[in-house]
């Protein structure tokens, strides 16, 4: 038998070691494809579920989680800003991406590695009274998060005649720090529910 | 007169104790301020040297759990502050600004750690191609010479 005779044998055996010698490395060249660079943001009620309170009585305390993912493939800092308002007030928009104007009760920051999740639990509860001369109004007096009552009485909610109740918006709209500015920028997400405050 | 006079001094110990107190409120306030704003600029620094060892590729989530809890302090101090709460927000700032001290060099650390085995894991790379397309060449090579020899004895067999 000539060594001539496997010289293709000769040449797949080399080929194929060559290929399984640079394989290794290969792998740290080739580029896969990358899932879409995203934040997920969720809402969860006080038994952990997406089960909410739709009522609420003055000074009643509310459990809430506010949960975020990071899949942006970088750690990011975010805040969670804490607003309230009335039916008419200015309220953030999925179609324009845009934030309320409504200044923040209070903000919560942390940080979240990348493909993690932060879960993030609130103890909300709303103080409002009854407008003693206008009828069918409510005057918010302040909001306690946390244990901290912080005083918020520029909102006032008037009877909603359509669902013969006073209804108001508790929400939750997610900032990320912009690394080049140094500033929070509003992330486009925002989670929140209505309320119905009796009297 | 006497009566004027216990008067008179009632109300200007009022007076100042009402300015003491204010001024004490009023340095409370900005004491806390200044923590909060403190805190902040803590936060930012050690956040920066983070996302920049992350960059290199570093593994940073080891630093996210003191970052967070100082995250978490400095959102009681601020919550605290919109409370009113002025001597509680000033400690949490205090204690926000301490969870952050070292993590600025660790990051540095761990990006220092990452650039020495991102270099030597780039010359194994160079390396490891290095001999497989030598292989591959060899292999070539090889194959040529005997393809060359195989013709040479056809060859040399016709001729016969």
């Amino acid at each position: 038998m000539k060594l001539h005779s496997f010289r293709t044998v000769i040449f797949v055996l080399t080929a194929s070691l060559s290929l399984l010698i640079a394989s290794p490395s290969l792998q740290k060249l080739l580029v896969f494809p990358v899932g879409d660079k995203i934040s997920e943001m969720w809402l969860l009620g006080p038994s952990h579920k997406v089960e909410y309170p739709s009522n609420t009585t003055t000074d009643e305390n509310l459990r809430l989680y506010v949960v975020v993912n990071n899949h942006l493939g970088s750690s990011a800092y975010y805040s969670v800003e804490v607003k309230f308002r009335n039916q008419t007030q200015s309220e953030p928009n999925s179609f324009n991406h845009t934030h309320s104007t409504l200044p923040s009760i209070c903000a919560f920051n942390f940080f979240v590695a990348d493909n993690q999740t932060y879960e993030l639990p609130m103890d909300i509860s709303l103080g409002y009274e009854l407008d003693r001369k206008i009828p069918l109004r409510l005057n918010m007096q302040n909001v306690t998060v946390n244990g901290v009552t912080i005083g918020y009485n520029s909102t006032v909610i008037d009877w909603d005649i359509a669902k013969a109740g006073f209804y108001g918006n508790l929400f939750f709209e997610l900032w990320r720090l912009n690394e080049t500015t140094g500033a929070f920028q509003y992330h486009q997400r925002y989670v929140g529910l209505w309320l119905k405050l009796a009297t | 007169m006497t009566k004027l006079t216990i008067t008179a001094g009632f109300l200007l110990a009022s007076l100042l104790c009402s300015t003491l107190f204010i001024t004490s409120v009023l340095a409370s306030q900005e004491n806390a301020q200044v923590a909060i704003i403190a805190a902040k600029k803590a936060i930012l620094n050690a956040y920066g040297a983070v996302a920049q060892a992350e960059s290199t590729g570093a593994d940073v989530k080891s630093l996210i759990a003191p970052l967070n809890e100082a995250a978490v302090l400095l959102s009681k101090a601020e919550l605290s502050y919109a409370g009113k709460e002025y001597d509680l927000a000033y400690s949490y700032a205090k204690q926000s600004q301490g969870k952050v001290v070292g993590v600025s060099q660790q990051a540095s650390e761990l990006q220092q750690d990452t650039l020495i085995a991102t270099s030597q894991s780039n010359l194994h790379t160079f390396l490891t191609l290095a001999a497989a397309v030598s292989f591959l060449f060899a292999g070539i090579g090889v194959w040529a010479f005997l393809n060359k020899q195989e013709k040479r004895r056809s060859h040399e067999t016709t001729l016969v």
